[in-house]
């Protein structure tokens, strides 16, 4: 289990980096997420997938103890967070693009981020993603259509589709 | 109207995501032979998927190393600057909302009280990893100002404080700037602006607020109070060359 969480700590650190839209809050709940899989690793059925064991748990911790006293966007506090993480191996512009693809993602409603995130750079199916959020499947083909489409607006300015 | 009608936005997505059964997947193929519309709906669902994939992989570099998960990590840190950061600012933004306010009836000087409530939580830690250019904190300091309405170019460079970040609070539906600095001897300290809480009061007014130097003055409908560290005389001359810049 230990070594496990290890692997997939780097890939729930940025899930939680787009939940929370904030590194410290992101490092927090990632390990928020180990600990408590480490208390309950009796529950982990051997055998299924330990990611998405360990992603339904942070969106639950996220949802249901950080969340709950949070801020919303729109009102009280919001901190200033300068989440753009040059690289420098690609030419600026397309890195310049490439920000701007990610702080786009960053705009969009947390459910929405949480299923682009999930289906988009995870891989993660309709039916996966879904049993993590522990939503319908419905849900998820909405969510994902209402992102396709605000992406797709404030983006279409930006560059060539890649799709 | 035509075909196009028959596909809502949720099927398109699935069918460009590959969540659509074969027959569906088949069905939308062949009607985007002959439909220019519904190409053009396809076309408003498509973003650079591709752009996406490569700032998450920058991202999946540049996460923090894992926790070491030994036994030592299941006893909870006993002191986390970060978190207790964090954690104050929820907590602060809760209280802007509804329940801190009745929970703490006797605050007598206002939001000078919550900020320094806010303020307390800092220590020196919290601000010392938090590294910034001079381009960045002008960038920082010129979109706060274009939200608090207030030019903050002057408050960047001050001889005994180092700008750390500025951030943008709220208090009880108002803007709230602050500022977050270090003195000399690594101690935070903080400039925060409020609008529209001027109660019409003159000059610099030097005091402590929770174990804090803190000064408070006022001007053209702004409240400021810059709070941190224990000297009050530094508090009071820094609040001077401030109110002078600003």
């Amino acid at each position: 289990m230990r070594d496990g969480l290890g692997a997939i700590f780097p890939r729930l650190w940025r899930y939680a980096l787009i939940l929370t839209s904030n590194k410290d809050a992101a490092y927090d709940l990632a390990q928020a997420t180990c600990l408590r899989a480490l208390e309950k690793h009796d529950k982990f059925e051997s055998g299924t997938h330990l990611d998405r064991w360990l992603f339904r748990i942070a969106h639950r911790i996220w949802l249901n103890e950080l969340r709950a006293t949070a801020v919303r966007r729109g009102g009280g506090l919001q901190p200033v967070e300068d989440i753009d993480i040059p690289d420098n191996k690609l030419p600026a512009e397309t890195n310049y693009f490439v920000q701007e693809v990610l702080s786009t993602v960053y705009k969009l409603p947390e459910a929405q981020r949480a299923c682009v995130l999930l289906v988009y750079v995870e891989g993660f199916k309709y039916a996966e993603a879904a049993e993590i959020l522990n939503v319908p499947v419905g849900t998820i083909m909405s969510r994902l259509s209402a992102a396709r489409k605000t992406l797709a607006r404030r983006l279409s300015d930006e560059g060539a589709k890649t799709g | 109207m035509t075909e196009t009608s028959i596909y809502d936005d949720e099927i398109l997505t699935a069918f460009l995501d590959n969540e659509v059964d074969a027959e569906t997947k088949a069905a939308i193929e062949t009607a985007l032979k002959s439909d220019a519309s519904l190409k053009d709906r396809l076309a408003s669902l498509e973003f650079p998927i591709k752009s996406l994939n490569i700032a998450a992989s920058n991202l999946l570099d540049a996460a923090p190393a894992a926790p070491d998960f030994g036994q030592t990590v299941k006893q909870p840190r006993r002191f986390r600057p970060q978190l207790v950061a964090w954690v104050a600012c929820l907590v602060f933004g809760v209280a802007i909302g509804t329940s801190w306010i009745a929970l703490r009836p006797h605050q007598p000087n206002g939001w000078r009280d919550y900020v320094a409530a806010y303020q307390a939580l800092y220590v020196n830690e919290t601000l010392a990893s938090v590294a910034t250019t001079p381009e960045a904190a002008s960038a920082n300091l010129t979109s706060l100002g274009a939200t608090l309405g207030l030019d903050l170019s002057g408050a960047q460079f001050d001889p005994g404080l180092r700008f750390k970040r500025g951030q943008i609070l709220g208090f009880q539906g108002k803007a709230l700037v602050q500022l977050a600095y270090l003195n000399a001897l690594g101690e935070p300290v903080a400039l925060c602006i409020i609008r529209g809480e001027d109660a019409g009061l003159e000059g610099i007014s030097v005091t402590t607020l929770e174990g804090m130097a803190a000064a408070f003055w006022e001007r053209d409908g702004f409240a400021y109070l810059l709070i941190g560290g224990t000297d009050e005389a530094f508090i009071a001359s820094t609040a001077e060359s401030m109110a002078k810049r600003l």
